[in-house]
Formats: structure tokens, sequence, C-alpha cells
């Protein structure tokens, strides 16, 4: 089990009123699965993702990642799991503007001092290359297209060799081929890696990829279908 | 080394932000480099003024006399008591062992009369060779003391006015223990000092051990120049280990309140970076604050990936050093730079600003001024940007990712 939520809530207080985002969430995630959380906009898919990434912590119940029960640890310790076991990608690519796809890529290898120049230099050339960016390398995110900014994105996501990528909405900000491709790439990586990929969508189109899919409906998880 | 990378691409990518800090920056070495310059040429004439005029820069005594009466006006000098013969043989013995600078004194207080203005005075008998006044006492009209005759006199414009007097008339200095008639060679003011009401009477010795009652080979006290400022206390410890029986003061010991006018100097100076410093320590929070809020989603990503608060932190504090070094090499160079040039124009100053500044005022620089300017504008910087940088680092990634 790399995944495990069990009984999760999550509420948010907006001044004085108090408003829940997950009611009562459980699932687990195996490795090697390539699950898709759907739902509406608000339903409460990113709250879950961010759990699972150890980037908030839920109001009750237990979340695990791995071996560890991640809502129990310090920001230090999260950090570290952020770090080298989960990576991210977002809607809206969240690259460094002044920064060119090469050192993009390189950003989460900066601080991981396990890894020599020698090591990260191979790793960002080869998911550059897996990616289909080699001959951008040296650009800035603001001459590419969206479809590769997101490319960037799942190269940077993948360059510490994580167990779980975690994409909330990856193809909401591109046209639907090219979201398609998108997905294309994160499961061929799936399948050769055995990376595990959760990513959210309310795209049927998207969703229908996914191997395991899970539907929320007002924080609460309505069904799971294989 | 690994973020600094990082930190200078968002030199490079924000620069109309680095630029906007690293303008403080210079622009507050500049005036640190320049204003510094100012007040240390203005404390640095003052003090000259003081040594060449009154004190010297060690002072050798009686035993039984006070350490500031030398500028304590209440103080008669008549009063004093004064260094015999066989105290000055032994005095200039080891003065002249040690090949010191020095000329002995004659200080008294006597009355000028000219016809029925009279007033009364604080007189300086001393050797006429001796020229560390004349870099003190600017002239008006008239020349120095000749340094082989007796019986003139260098006026301060005070008593110039008092008396209506001008140069080539004789005036009466009467005391208790007797009266001579001077010339009047030269009319001018100690500069900076006339300002504290100290208004110079330069005579010769042989006059001054007239009014002053002394035999001749006696007088209030020697004064010892040395080359340097900074090797008083040297000669100080030395000429106090070697001679008995007599008082030493050191200039700083004996300025009196004239010493208090050059820390008031000091004091606006340190008054003034203080108040700069705040001013930009303010601008550089706020400048810093919003370089946290622009990048938000900068931060969120990163924090995201796995970078920890101290990550982006040094991140921040990486691009601000890096622009305050850049920025701050700058202003000193161009500030340096202005002082340097600046050092050759002597300014003219009528009053009442030459009561401050003297009346040709040449700035000075001074290379040892690089390093605590460079230091105070960095670390000021850097205390700073500390907080904000500590804000921008604690966003909440969930929060700043939803943004």
């Amino acid at each position: 089990m790399l995944v495990s939520v069990k009984n999760v809530y999550k509420n948010y207080t907006l001044g004085k009123t108090t408003v829940p985002a997950l009611r009562g969430i459980n699932l687990s995630i195996q490795e090697g699965e390539f699950v898709s959380v759907a739902g509406a906009s608000g339903s409460g898919k990113s709250t879950l993702l961010n759990l699972i990434g150890c980037l908030d912590k839920p109001s009750s119940g237990e979340v695990w990642v791995g071996e560890r029960q991640v809502n129990l640890l310090s920001e230090r310790e999260l950090n570290s799991i952020r770090l080298k076991t989960i990576g991210f990608i977002f809607q809206a690519f969240n690259l460094i503007s002044v920064l060119n796809v090469r050192e993009n890529v390189e950003l989460p290898l900066l601080i991981r001092k396990d890894i020599s120049k020698k090591e990260r230099a191979e790793r960002v050339a080869r998911f550059i290359e897996a990616v289909g960016l080699t001959a951008q390398a040296r650009h800035k995110p603001a001459e590419l297209s969206g479809g590769q900014r997101q490319r960037v994105a799942v190269a940077r996501a993948l360059v510490t060799h994580p167990k779980l990528v975690l994409a909330d909405e990856p193809t909401a900000n591109l046209d639907s081929k090219t979201g398609i491709e998108i997905i294309d790439l994160m499961q061929a990586i799936n399948r050769e890696n055995r990376t595990t990929f959760v990513f959210s969508t309310h795209d049927p189109k998207i969703m229908q990829r996914a191997s395991v899919i899970y539907h929320i409906e007002d924080g609460v998880l309505k069904s799971e279908l294989a | 080394m690994r973020l600094l990378s990082i930190a200078l691409k968002n030199i490079a990518g924000n620069w109309w932000r680095s630029l906007s800090l690293g303008l403080f920056v210079f622009l507050t070495s500049f005036i640190l480099i320049v204003f510094n310059s100012l007040f240390m040429t203005v404390t640095g004439n003052m003090q000259d003024a003081l040594i060449n005029s009154l004190t010297g820069h060690v002072q050798i005594r009686s035993e039984f006399t006070e350490e500031e009466d030398m500028l304590a006006m209440k103080t008669s000098w008549t009063e004093l008591h004064f260094l015999s013969c066989s105290d000055l043989e032994g005095i200039t013995a080891v003065l002249n062992s040690k090949r010191l600078d020095y000329t002995q004194r004659v200080r008294t207080n006597a009355t000028l009369i000219k016809g029925v203005e009279q007033d009364y005075a604080m007189i300086i008998g001393h050797d006429p060779k001796e020229a560390h006044y004349r870099l003190a006492f600017g002239l008006e009209q008239g020349r120095y003391l000749s340094p082989s005759a007796t019986g003139e006199v260098v006026l301060a414009s005070y008593f110039a006015e008092q008396l209506q007097i001008s140069v080539g008339e004789t005036i009466q200095a009467v005391s208790e223990a007797g009266s001579v008639s001077l010339t009047v060679v030269g009319i001018g003011d100690v500069q900076m000092l006339s300002m504290f009401g100290y208004n110079a009477v330069f005579t010769d010795l042989e006059s001054a051990r007239v009014l002053a009652g002394y035999e001749s080979g006696e007088a209030t006290d020697v004064i010892v120049f040395v080359p340097e400022s900074d090797q008083t206390k040297e000669v100080f410890t030395q000429l106090d280990a070697e001679l008995q029986g007599v008082t030493l003061s050191v200039w700083e010991d004996m300025g009196g309140f004239v010493f208090n006018g050059i820390s008031v100097y000091q004091g606006m100076g340190f008054i003034f970076i203080l108040v700069l410093m705040v001013i930009v320590s303010i601008l550089i929070i706020n400048l810093v604050f919003m370089m946290g809020m622009e990048r938000r989603q900068e931060i969120g990503t990163l924090k995201a990936i796995g970078y920890s608060r101290k990550d982006i932190i040094q991140i921040f504090l990486g691009e601000i050093l890096i622009i305050a070094v850049a920025f701050c090499s700058l202003g000193i160079a161009a500030g340096s730079g202005l002082v340097l040039a600046l050092s050759n124009i002597g300014f003219e100053f009528g009053p009442p600003i030459d009561f401050m500044m003297g009346k040709v005022f040449y700035i000075q620089y001074d290379f040892k001024l690089i390093f605590p300017m460079a230091a105070i504008v960095l670390l000021f910087t850097l205390v700073a940007a500390l907080w904000p940088s500590w804000h921008a680092a604690t966003l909440d990634p969930v929060k700043t990712l939803r943004d």
C-alpha cells in the first residue's frame, strides 16, 4: 500500500463559519496505479491531493504515505517526504519564470545533498529527453507552449525518482489534444517505471485513461471504479 | 552555493526590483562615505585647531595644576602653578633626547589697553619660532610673530574690534605683575574654536613672563607635538615614565568644553548615520516584503517540491546580499571618487559658516572609512531583509498555490 486515507475530515474556517471540504474519506492506492480523482469544481479533489501530498493536514483522520502516518510528522519530515517520495504537477504549471527548462527540472535536485553534480546533470538531461524537450532545454517558460510547459512540470516531478506523482488538474489549462498527450506521457511513464500517478480532473475523456477512478462529491467519496 | 545560482537568476529576472533595492543601497553607501568624510574632516579640523593653538598632543605642567585649566575660562591663569628652571631643564633634556617637537608656554591673564578702550584677555606666550599655532590661527590682517623679535602680539579679531586697533598700532598689556607694550602684527582668529569664545592673544615668551611675573627660564607648561595623533598615547606613556615631579596630560583630557564640541559633531555624525539607516531599513523591509508577495506562487511551488523555510530564506537573503555587495561597492567607489575629487578644491566660507567649517575647507578622505561603512550598510540591509524573507518563507503553500 503506497497511500492510505482513513476516515479523513478537513474543515476550513472562514471567519465564524466552518466549511467542510472533506467528510470521512477512506481510500487506498497501490504502488504502480494510475489513479484519477474525479469530481466537479469545489468537490474537494485539490484538498484531498494536498493532504496526500503532505502540503496540508487533516482536521481528523489518518493519512499514510508508505509506512508513515504523515499527518503526525513535523514540517522538516514532511519537507523530506515531499522532496524524496512525491512529485507535483500543477494546473498552472508553476514553473519558475526566470529559470530555463533545464534549471526548472533541476530545481528539486539542488537541495538533495545525496546527489552529485554529475548525477544531477545526467538525470536532468534524461528526463528532459523523456518529455521530448531536449531542443528547448535552454528556453524560458515564456518561450514555450502550454503543453511544453506541462511537460517541463512532468520532468521536474519525475527527476527525483518519486514513488508517487500528484497532478492537480494537469490538463485544465491545455486544449483537449494537448491534454491527452500529457496524460499519455504520464501513462507511459507509469507503465515503464511503475511510478504511481494520482491526478484530479473533471474531464470524462481524461479520467477514462485511469486504472482506478475515485469520484468525489461535496467532500464525500461516492464511488470507486476500476 | 547551489541556491545562489537561483538567487542570481532571480536578480536578473526581477531586474526592476533588484535595481530599486540596489539604488537604495548605492545611495546609502554614497551618502555615508561623503557625509562621514565631511564629519570626519570637520572633527579632525577642530581637533587640529585645538592641538595646534592650545594643547599640543601632550602637555607637561606643574603637578599642582588641574587637568582642564588650559580651557577653563573661569580659572585665572595668573594663579597657575608653573614649572621652575630646573624642572624645564630636566623636561627639555628628555624631549631633546627623543627628538620631539615641543614649545614652552607662559600663560597668564592681562588687561589690554588702547587709549580709553580696554579688555581682559588670556595671553599665551611661546617661542616665536613655534609654527604650529599658525596652522590654527587664520590671519585676516598682517603677519604672524617674528621668530627673532620680541614685543609683538597677534590678536583675535574680537579684541581688535573691542579696542578699535589695527595692524601696526601698539597696545599696553597690564597685569598685577607688570606691563609691556606690544605691537600688533597680526589680527585673525583660531579657526573653529572662536565660536566657543576662545579669543587668542599670542605673544613671545619674554613678554608673557613679564606679565606673569616669572623669572627667565620659567614657564607654565611645555606642550609636545607628535607627528601623528595616534602616536599620542605611546609618547605620553614614555614621557610619563621618565619625567618625575610633573604632571602630564594628553590633548583629549585637556580639551574641556571644546572637546565636548567635537563630541557634538561626532554625535551628529552618528545620529545622521542612524536616521539614514533606519529610513533605508524601512524601505528595504517594504521592498523585500513586496518581493515576497509578488513571488507567492514561486514560494508555494518551492515548498511543494520540498524546499524548507531555511532554503527559501537563503534564496531571498542570497539575492539581497549579492545586490547589497554589488551596489554598496559602487556607492562607496562613487562616494570615494567624489570626495577625492573635492579634496583638492578649497571651499571658502564666510561668517557664520566659517565658525563651523573654517575659512577654507578641504574635505579629507580616509580609506579606513571603507570597511566600517560597508559593514554598516551590509549589516543593516541583511537585518532589514531578514523579517520579510522569513515572512515569505512561512507562507502557507496551500494558500499560495490556490492563489
